[in-house]
């Protein structure tokens, strides 16, 4: 398993080139300029000249990607144009308040949207069946900042129960924390349980067809322990895939659910980099998300031999 | 009464929340934005200006009627000849440190912006290079309190850019600065200091207790600047909506930069109050007279005359702005009758000139943006406008730093395009106008308007340089290359029953001192 592990880590090698490649190469492909957005409102073409030749970008896009790369090997992301923070502090602090939610919204979805699934499959075509999946088309259905503004209108401005507007770290404080986070989970919650919810079902559907499920059966096995013991490890494969797809992309930013409830996440981060054109900024998160997704895929697919025995490593 | 969750837990769980305590007021104010940095005039914008003069002041401040008054400096003599400014110090002035404010402290403060290794982005503006042409060539200290700057050449114009919004010239201790040149916390002579900053999330200030203030009234950015307030927490909310529901649960105090479709809605709401107000920022639309197609002047004036401000000011403003077809801001007291005027909206005479001019239905692209609601407004109304004489109008809507290097090179036909807020008239014409072979980002350059440009900011006399800008206004319209359409509204919400004493002035900037905070 280590072996393996260190293989996938050094096939993350060429993933992360291409990746780094790609990033720089789109993001200059892209019109604007860095120094123009600095300077700003402020009419003078000497300094936009200037901030160029300070942040290299006189210099040949060659130059400017060995000099980056460079950097990158020696493990500096570089500094933010906007800010002139170092990139690496800013998606330290971004990443932990994204990865709180998404976490928490991704573990209570799966707890509740996993087995919903299963009874779903389980009951299949019965009126129940129909409700789940309705349900779950309804939250798919449901745009994020429609959903941010209705939960902010409700609890916030109507009912007065939770915050509008602050963000504390449940590191700093968890019951305040956990209050500026329940109405942003919840938004969270409702787009993830659809997926998982509609993933479990499908999947459930197909190992249930199979013949030592029928055998199960016939052996005279209850419900439950056919459904849990025998149909779960198998049905929960493919979810978990997508569930490691999901909580990468998720991880990446939220970036609506972030603006709508003002908090300082990485997608907020990315997209405030992206209109600035602070190429530093948008490079070192695109990269770091890479990782992310590497990392994630690893655990899934070292996870999997757990849970079907029919994979080995 | 709604008792918030928050509050009752934490009364339950008997712990203390980051709320202050018990006799200290505070003022909790939207920005939809973060401040970039502390260090004012090197990494700004506009919320980063708006919160950084609270804390740092300049020698002078601009007043509601866009002329300059005192702020750090009481009272100035200018030499008869018009080069030398002597500024003497407001009485009792402190830096946040204790330390009282010198004469030498201005001259250094202000030797440090001018030297290029401080990155000063107006650096341009004082030192012979920009398009004003103003030179400082001394600063000396004459005492304790009383300061000298020497100008190469009178210019009218020096005053104005010292009060300047944008790039504030501010006087600090030198502690601010490290001995390896490392920028420490700012430490300023504003009615407040910064007291901490969460990045994305929000800058809080405190008053500065040892604060000093002017005699004269609170007049705009000028006079006096007391604080009445013990804390003011800029908080960061990115999104429109969520400001205003802040604002409805009064989680807010003030919402700054209210969406102005939000208006009606906001104003009907029990307990707020809504301050709208008309700011010298300016709406154009600019059309590339280089162009093969629209160098053709009476193609440029068949569009002027197709477009009736009037129908753009209702449709991009929700009819809260004001038409202006002119550089001149209707509160600048250089403001008058001449600059009310344009080309009249006359679809016929739009039609005739385009005939005139051979126009065959070529398409023509009109740019905008996605990022700024006025600019996009504007140009969907101006698209139909147009499209109803008879030119074929294509709608191209980019983001922002798209747009805005287009603009600054110059790339464009028709670009409907904001100018912030420049309070003298020679400022504003100044962004537009210039020498073609120094920057690309020139849209009206004709000669004899840019003498008298030029003479603009030599002139002393305010009616003589009124003459000149209707002049150049006259010059302007005919041309048609650059179309004023009207000046910004920008729109304050607060809640009158706990916000004492705050107003929205004539250039937009919200100000927090003199307001005060029901316990």
């Amino acid at each position: 398993m280590l072996s393996y592990s260190l293989r996938r880590l050094a096939l993350a090698l060429p993933t992360l080139l291409l990746a780094g490649i790609l990033v720089f190469a789109l993001m200059r492909l892209v019109p604007g300029d860095p120094a123009l957005m600095f300077v700003g409102d402020v009419d003078d073409p000497e300094a936009v000249i200037r901030k160029r030749a300070e942040l290299g970008l006189d210099r040949s896009l060659i130059e400017q990607f060995l000099l980056w790369s460079g950097s990158i090997l020696s493990g500096d992301l570089g500094t933010s144009v906007k800010t002139g923070s170092p990139v690496a502090t800013e998606i330290a602090e971004s990443f932990p308040v994204t990865a709180q939610i998404v976490l928490i919204a991704t573990f209570l979805s799966s707890i509740i949207a996993i087995p919903l699934g299963m009874i779903a499959a389980w009951k299949q075509n019965s009126s129940l069946d129909v409700g789940i999946v309705g349900f779950t088309t309804f939250c798919l259905s449901i745009p994020s900042f429609w959903m941010a503004v209705i939960l902010l209108t409700m609890f916030g401005v109507n009912l007065g129960w939770l915050p509008t507007v602050g963000y504390v770290s449940m590191t700093e404080n968890l019951l305040e924390g956990a209050l500026y986070l329940i109405m942003p989970v919840t938004a969270l919650l409702f787009t993830e349980l659809a997926t998982l919810t509609r993933m479990s079902r499908a999947s459930t559907i197909d190992v249930l067809r199979l013949d030592y499920i029928t055998h199960a059966r016939a052996k005279g096995l209850g419900e439950r322990t056919v459904l849990w013991k025998h149909a779960f490890p198998n049905a929960f494969a493919p979810t978990l895939t997508v569930l490691g797809l999901l909580l990468g992309h998720l991880l990446g930013g939220v970036v609506v659910l972030e603006t709508m409830f003002s908090l300082p996440g990485m997608g907020r981060l990315m997209i405030g980099a992206i209109f600035a054109r602070d190429y530093p900024v948008v490079q070192g998160v695109l990269l770091f998300i890479v990782m992310l997704y590497v990392v994630i895929n690893l655990a899934v697919d070292l996870l999997y031999p757990a849970f079907d025995p029919r994979v080995k490593l | 009464m709604k008792r918030s969750l928050l509050s009752c837990l934490a009364v339950s769980a008997g712990i203390t929340l980051a709320s202050p305590a018990v006799a200290e007021t505070s003022l909790r104010v939207s920005v939809n934005s973060d401040i970039r940095s502390t260090q004012f005039g090197v990494n700004r914008d506009g919320t980063t200006d708006t919160v950084l003069h609270h804390v740092i002041e300049g020698l002078v401040a601009y007043r509601d009627d866009l002329s300059v008054g005192p702020l750090l400096a009481k009272s100035w003599e200018v030499s008869p000849d018009g080069t030398a400014y002597t500024f003497t110090l407001r009485d009792g002035a402190l830096f946040h440190n204790g330390q009282p404010v010198t004469a030498s402290d201005v001259k250094w403060s202000w030797e440090r912006l001018l030297n290029p290794e401080t990155k000063f982005v107006c650096r341009n503006w004082f030192d012979g290079t920009g398009g004003t042409g103003i030179k400082i060539t001394s600063i000396e200290t004459l005492d304790d309190k009383r300061v000298r700057f020497t100008l190469q050449e009178p210019n009218a114009l020096f005053l104005s850019r010292m009060a300047h919004m944008v790039c504030l010239s501010g006087i600090i201790h030198k502690d601010t600065v490290g001995a390896d040149g490392s920028w420490n916390n700012p430490i300023g002579t504003g009615p407040f200091t910064i007291k901490e900053w969460r990045k994305n999330q929000f800058i809080e200030l405190a008053k500065f207790d040892r604060y000093v203030p002017l005699k004269e009234k609170a007049d705009g950015y000028a006079g006096n600047r007391e604080p009445r307030v013990d804390r003011i927490r800029f908080l960061v909310i990115a999104d429109p909506a969520a400001a205003k529901a802040a604002l409805l649960a009064g989680d807010i105090d003030v919402l700054t930069n209210l969406d102005l479709d939000a208006v009606e809605e906001v104003k009907n709401a029990k307990g707020i109050r809504v301050g709208l107000n008309i700011t010298p920022g300016w709406e154009v639309m600019l059309m590339q007279d280089q162009d093969p197609l629209l160098k053709d002047k009476r193609i440029r004036q068949a569009i002027a005359h197709a477009i009736n401000r009037d129908e753009i000011v209702l449709a991009a403003t929700a009819g809260l702005g004001k038409p202006n077809p002119s550089a001149v801001a209707e509160k600048s007291s250089f403001f008058g009758k001449d600059f009310q005027q344009g080309l009249s909206y006359s679809p016929d005479k739009a039609r005739q000139l385009l005939k005139e001019a051979g126009y065959k239905g070529e398409t023509i692209k009109l740019t905008s943006n996605a990022q700024y609601p006025f600019d996009n407004k504007s140009a969907i109304a101006i698209q139909s406008m147009l499209q109803r004489v008879g030119i074929n109008v294509e709608l191209e809507v980019l983001d922002w730093a798209t747009q805005f290097k287009n603009y600054n090179e110059g790339r464009t036909q028709l670009m409907v395009m904001g100018f912030s807020a420049r309070p003298d008239p020679t400022l504003m014409y100044d962004v537009f106008m210039g020498d073609r072979n120094k920057r690309k980002n020139v849209y009206y350059a004709d000669e004899k308007a840019l003498e008298a440009l030029a003479q603009s900011s030599t002139t002393a006399d305010p009616e003589k340089r009124r003459q000149i800008f209707a002049q150049i206004h006259q010059r302007m319209i005919d041309d048609s290359s650059v179309m004023g359409l009207f000046n910004f509204v920008e729109a304050d919400a607060f809640r009158p029953e706990r916000v004492k004493g705050f107003e929205v002035w004539s250039l937009g900037k919200s100000r927090f001192w003199g307001v005060e905070v029901a316990k």
